[in-house]
């Protein structure tokens, strides 16, 4: 599979003006940024808190525009057209990947910002939040895959939005439910672990928080890379 | 260099038959179930131009040209393009404002940009207003230029026509080429004589005319002798000796004492037994004609069949 950075940077740059253009997508980015805001207001907060912004921006903001950008090319009669072009598959999911990356960097710092929050670890955290848009970015492309219209996508991001944004919070009630303890497995719960540890200075809970999230994520995307041959043999 | 299309059968019946395109600009004239199937087979090989292929709303005309062309890696001018495409006053226009026309016009961005040696066209002149046509043209003359070979498929011949001579026409009977006379040749005839031959007919104290080609068959009931047209009948005032005279040199064959057929539309002899015969007609209901014994042998060979 050949790459060309040319072919990928003329993808970016569509898909770039397609969302900024289209404000049933772009304007989702104000989201996180407004949760953020209010969560700023209320002050003194605690992890799980502060975390839920981050959380959101990942459903919100990665996983969904992901999403919404494959299923736009099949919603206009593109995605067909765009496979036999010389552009290659990988050339389309690195375009469209690194323009949600970039999206995603933006909207977390404001976020982190708003929230005046600095992280204990931040080389950690920053491989951290890495690792979990990698893994947002697979689950967008695989709510993208079985979707035809960005109505269905918005629709198909639902049950990756409570699941895995929503989850955490579960782990409140874990006192009186111990099974709800495998919560604290999922990518957005380590996350807020990661920074617990890092606070008390845990090394090696913290790379025990890494690796989660990296088998997450390497999990997520090669998941991702089948259905994907799958889905385009398929068609 | 050419492009094959491997046979497909359904049901014992070869639905597209097994052809090999060669180069130049081709045109196929197939109807939308068979296009669909031919268009699959050559994804493999070509570039195949959908006509439902879309366009993404939210770029202006020049971004969608510079977008395609960096796509391919050509270092095209945009502006050239623009012109190409007839598209200079709306070059900063969003895609989804432009007439359907001008849109139309500009999805073959795409298949002016691929870097396959074919390139499928469905429909080329599809929804394009008459003003719009010289610029598909332009653009498809503009593929050809840059060496890539063509093939345009249509269900309409009138949209194939102008932009090549190599026509071949799909269906059950298969592939073939459609042969043009040259119409300088015909103008070069024998004068043609004034030689009207109408078939006269009475439907409702009305004098219809037909063209004898028209008609199925005639019969003679009872005395009154009547001509079928696609499944209506209508009576003759001739007799079905004068009708057989006149109707000879345009093919039609008294067949029977009380029946004329037009050979044109024989489709099956059918024996019931050693000496009953009918003739299956080609027409929309299934139609039988009853066939003399006699007339049989030289039915035959008017045929040409033994």
């Amino acid at each position: 599979m050949n790459v060309s950075v040319k072919r990928i940077q003329a993808i970016f740059v569509k898909d770039y003006k397609e969302f900024y253009r289209n404000y049933a997508i772009s304007t989702m980015v104000l989201m996180p940024l407004a949760l953020a805001f209010i969560y700023s207001m209320t002050g003194n907060m605690d992890l799980q808190s502060l975390f839920m912004p981050i959380n959101l921006t990942f459903a919100m903001i990665t996983a969904f525009i992901q999403s919404c950008l494959i299923a736009e090319e099949k919603e206009h009669n593109t995605l067909r057209s765009l496979l036999l072009s010389p552009a290659s598959i990988a050339d389309v999911l690195i375009g469209k990947s690194a323009l949600v990356f970039v999206i995603t960097v933006i909207v977390l710092g404001m976020c982190m910002w708003i929230l005046e929050f600095s992280p204990a670890n931040l080389a950690a955290m920053g491989v951290a939040l890495v690792l979990s848009t990698l893994f947002y970015l697979a689950m967008g492309l695989i709510v993208g895959l079985y979707t035809k219209t960005v109505m269905e996508a918005s629709v198909g991001i639902l049950p990756v939005m409570i699941v895995f944004s929503f989850g955490p919070l579960v782990l409140l009630f874990a006192d009186r439910y111990p099974v709800l303890e495998v919560f604290q497995w999922l990518p957005s719960a380590q996350l807020i672990l990661l920074e617990q540890y890092s606070v008390t200075g845990a090394t090696s809970d913290i790379i025990v928080s890494l690796v989660v999230l990296a088998v997450w994520a390497v999990v997520a995307v090669s998941v991702s890379a089948i259905l994907f041959k799958k889905r385009m043999s398929d068609e | 260099m050419t492009l094959t299309l491997t046979a497909v059968t359904e049901q014992n019946r070869v639905w597209i038959p097994e052809y090999t395109f060669t180069e130049g600009v081709t045109g196929l004239l197939v109807d939308m179930k068979r296009a669909a199937s031919v268009m699959r087979q050559f994804e493999k090989s070509a570039y195949v131009h959908q006509v439902q292929d879309g366009h993404y709303p939210h770029l202006t005309v020049q971004e969608t040209i510079a977008y395609y062309t960096k796509l391919a890696e050509v270092e095209w001018s945009v502006p050239e393009l623009l012109k190409t495409f007839d598209l200079i006053t709306e070059a900063r226009t969003k895609v989804k404002k432009l007439s359907e026309t001008k849109r139309n016009i500009l999805t073959l961005i795409k298949p002016y940009c691929s870097r396959h040696d074919w390139v499928v066209i469905e429909e080329p002149f599809h929804r394009i207003e008459l003003e719009g046509r010289h610029v598909v043209d332009q653009i498809l003359k503009g593929i050809e230029r840059q060496g890539k070979s063509l093939v345009l498929l249509s269900s309409n011949l009138e949209d194939l026509l102008p932009v090549t001579d190599k026509i071949y026409r799909m269906d059950e009977r298969g592939i073939h080429k459609l042969e043009f006379k040259d119409e300088t040749a015909t103008q070069n005839e024998e004068p043609a004589q004034f030689k009207v031959n109408k078939i006269q007919v009475k439907h409702q104290d009305k004098t219809l005319l037909f063209n004898p080609p028209e008609v199925d068959y005639i019969e003679s009931i009872d005395g009154t002798v009547y001509i079928n047209v696609a499944g209506v009948a209508y009576t003759s005032p001739l007799t079905l000796t004068e009708l057989e005279v006149r109707l000879q040199p345009y093919g039609f064959y008294r067949c029977h004492r009380s029946y004329i057929v037009n050979l044109q539309k024989v489709r099956e002899l059918v024996s019931w037994t050693k000496n009953s015969y009918s003739i299956k007609l080609d027409v929309e209901k299934t139609t039988l004609v009853p066939l003399s014994r006699a007339k049989l042998s030289p039915l035959k060979e008017l045929l040409g069949i033994s």
